[in-house]
């Protein structure tokens, strides 16, 4: 069981949300989008200029800011 | 029983709301905005039972809002209380929904479920029990297909059968702890159970709404457990309810290929190249020179058939014909702009602008979004500016509309041609650099507004949901574009046919009510007053002022502005004009043209998406300023330069400070 920062995923790994350390607006938001703690989250890719990150949970893809997904554990 | 029910649409972004929205209310809707801001509301009948009135609200994700869309769909919900919620829930995201539904729950309306995509779960085989779901929330639930519009009237006759029979109590239930602590602060402020929840979520908002804001409630913060607690409950429902779960679709290899590190940006700007030259080339030259001959027949027959008197006649054809000409002529651009950006939108492609182009954008405070405007810029405002739509940020959105003129649109390089003959014929920078200057004002005026208070966003965070690509239905783009064009025709038309009339009154006439020429007009005397203002910027010439002024109906009408008061024109205008400006003056003259205040038809494009006069009015000081201090720079240093070189040091040297400040303290901030 490792622990890392969301923006350092690989790709194909899946990981299981931990922690989230956001500001408690952007963490509320990101719950109600789909990703609350104990959610299974795949990273799929970056924006060709490297910024925001792609996730994949469930079904859905959301797009973050790597400063977003820095404040954000994940476990693998 | 009553005239008329409301019935609200509610369910997550992209969920399908407008198009039932559509299917269910056919031609019988209006869009209007909500008090106040520029957020589309839209509300129409059922078209088979028009007691049925519907209202499309913004997507939420909850019923704690996050961005001012969902504040609106919230404080309508709590406030004006409609009848009943149809909540739609996008099968293909169950679980997702279901935290949605189960807020909506604790409104205490009347709620029915439509269970919406049963075509693609039916395409990818999954079976979605509606009964299962019922019987967990006690609500009416039925599968529909808003695309293939299965099961609509089932779904409106259960609404209707809801509608005319009394509310029973049907709560959802937390857990016992929970529910304890929600009676308590029921009892405590005497409020509804859905407040008592919002406030034990710790919930600004609403706090703000009970006028609780400035006390320490002393309440636990149970945001968390609430949130478990119904992902809990919906995860069960969901997974009872779907007998699969989802396998991977299309979307992410269609992803693969736009949202490609190398294929990304090549594929964005065809797109844009696209909506470019269909709706800025095709529609915005050729058919705008069609319809100008058109109305030059028009004009030609009134003066020859009509005996009017002078005035009227001017009135009529200078004014009022030339006024709705300009205003249709803006209709064909707007239509194909409006086509495009229907199919971008409802595609999903238009989420994925804002992701490839965000990682540009963030730095000066605006996102992936503003950059189509920009680009439209180049053709004309009017589209530029009616394309800030899609901006869903409102503070960005300001932002982008306020610079989107600073771009040289294709009414200014006549202007521009005009100038550059008669002062730079033999320099082929200065052309270019109009552009350049342009691209400058913006990302310096962008990074001052960011810092100032109407434009910081405090949420700039971004988060954002791509959603899967799907082919956009016809009736919804139809709808949309029908919409857009029949209120920009309504709205800005009516501001541009106004103004239309009174240049044409104030250049034609004195203040003793005289018609005169253009010398001695009112246009002319206003010219007179203003022109001291320009005489620090190197043409204090009245002529000028008069010319700016009419500039404001269209930017090329500037030239034949001078060419009346000049009374010459071709090479005779350029020899006049060599007399009336020296070449930096000139060069000052274009870069305000460039940079003050776009033409009235842009203007009320502003006016419009601002949704205020106040907007419009700091919209236009802050182009007025931005224009003046410029011209001032480039006159006045111009002038230095050309007489002593050394003089450009000192304002460089401020540059330089200044950079180097902004670095260092960068640094330290970040240290910190
Ligand atoms: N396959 C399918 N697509 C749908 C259905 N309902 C809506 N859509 C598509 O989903 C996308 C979003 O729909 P829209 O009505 O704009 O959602 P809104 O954001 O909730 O208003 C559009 O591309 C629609 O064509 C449906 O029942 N089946
Ligand atoms: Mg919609």
């Amino acid at each position: 069981m490792a622990k890392k920062t969301l923006e350092r995923l690989k790709k194909g790994v899946i990981g299981k949300v931990i922690d989230i350390k956001c500001p408690n607006t952007i963490k509320k938001r990101l719950m109600d989008m789909g990703l609350c703690l104990g959610a299974k989250i795949e990273y799929i890719g970056k924006a060709p200029l490297g910024d925001p990150l792609l996730f994949k949970v469930k079904e859905i893809l959301l797009a973050l800011r790597k400063k977003v997904a820095k404040d954000i554990i994940v476990e693998i | 029983m009553r005239e008329l029910y409301t019935v609200a649409l509610a369910g997550n972004p992209n969920c399908g709301k407008t198009s039932l929205f559509n299917a269910l209310t056919k031609m019988h809707q209006s869009v209007g905005n909500w008090t106040g801001v520029t957020v589309e509301k839209k509300t129409g009948l059922y078209h088979k039972n028009k007691r049925i009135q519907i209202i499309d609200l913004p997507g939420i994700y909850s019923l704690s809002p996050y961005s001012l869309e969902e504040k609106i769909a919230r404080d309508y919900l709590i406030k004006q209380k409609p009848d009943l919620i149809i909540n739609i829930i996008d099968s293909l995201n169950l679980e997702r929904s279901l935290n949605l539904t189960l807020q909506l729950l604790d409104l205490g309306l009347k709620v029915v479920l439509a269970l919406n995509m049963k075509d693609e779960l039916q395409k990818k085989n999954i079976t979605l029990d509606t009964q299962k779901i019922e019987d967990a929330l006690s609500v009416k639930a039925v599968a529909i297909s808003a695309a293939k519009k299965t099961n609509l009237t089932l779904l409106m006759d259960i609404v209707w059968k809801e509608l005319s029979t009394p509310k029973e109590k049907k709560l959802f239930k937390y857990s016992e702890e929970l529910e304890k602590e929600i009676r308590k602060v029921q009892k405590k402020y005497n409020i509804d159970r859905f407040f008592a929840i919002k406030l034990l979520e710790n919930d600004l908002e609403i706090k703000k709404t009970l006028n609780l804001e400035n006390q320490d409630l002393k309440l636990v913060n149970l945001q968390d457990q609430f949130f478990l607690y119904r992902n809990k409950k919906a995860e069960c429902i969901a997974s009872k309810a779907l007998n699969k779960s989802l396998n991977k679709s299309i979307t992410h290899k269609i992803d693969k290929v736009m949202t490609n590190k190398y294929l990304a940006f090549p594929i964005f700007f065809f797109i844009i190249w696209l909506i470019y030259f269909f709706s800025v080339q095709l529609a915005g030259k050729y058919i705008l020179t069609l319809m100008e001959g058109a109305l030059e027949e028009l004009i030609n027959l009134i003066k020859t058939r009509l005996t009017l008197p002078v005035w009227a006649e001017g009135l009529l054809t200078e004014g009022v014909i030339r006024g709705m000409g300009t205003v249709l002529s803006f209709l064909p651009q707007i239509v194909i702009l409006f086509f495009f950006i229907a199919l971008l939108e409802s595609s999903g492609y238009m989420a994925r602008v804002a992701f490839i182009m965000d990682r540009l954008f963030y730095k000066i405070g605006l996102s992936g979004h503003s950059f189509i405007p920009m680009i439209l810029g180049c053709g004309c405002s009017v589209p530029a500016i009616m394309s800030t739509k899609t901006i869903k940020d409102f503070s960005q959105k300001k932002m982008t509309i306020i610079l989107t003129p600073f771009v040289p649109c294709s009414a200014k390089l006549p202007v521009f041609a005009l100038f550059i003959a008669a002062f730079f014929p033999n320099n082929s920078l200065v052309a270019p650099s109009m552009y350049l200057l342009g691209i400058l004002t913006v990302i310096l005026v962008s990074l001052i507004l960011k810092r100032t208070k109407p434009f910081i966003n405090p949420k700039g965070s971004f988060i954002m949901e791509l959603p899967p690509y799907r082919i956009p239905l016809v009736t919804n783009v139809f709808m949309s574009i029908w919409q857009k064009s029949k209120d920009f025709l309504t709205k800005a038309g009516s501001i541009i046919l106004v103004s239309s009339i009174s240049i044409w009154f104030l250049s034609n006439f004195n203040y003793k009510l005289e018609m005169v020429e253009a010398k001695y007009s009112l246009l002319a005397s206003i010219g007179h007053l203003l022109s001291p203002i320009f005489i620090p910027l190197g043409f204090g010439d009245w002529r000028a002022a008069v010319a700016i002024l009419s500039g404001t109906i269209a930017k090329e009408t500037i030239i034949s502005a001078f060419s009346v008061l000049l009374g010459a024109s071709g090479h005779n205008l350029i020899l006049s004009l060599k007399e009336m400006f020296s070449p930096h003056a000139a060069y000052s003259f274009m870069a305000f043209t460039l940079l003050c205040f776009p033409c009235v038809s842009a203007l009320a494009a502003t006016k419009k998406e601002m949704g205020s006069n106040k907007w419009l009015l700091t919209a236009m000081t802050i182009q007025f300023s931005t224009a003046y201090a410029v011209s001032y720079l480039i006159y006045n240093i111009g002038g230095l330069v050309l007489y002593n070189i050394w003089f450009i040091t000192i304002p460089l040297f401020f540059v330089i400070v200044f950079m180097v400040g902004h670095f260092i303290y960068k640094r330290l901030y970040y240290r910190r």
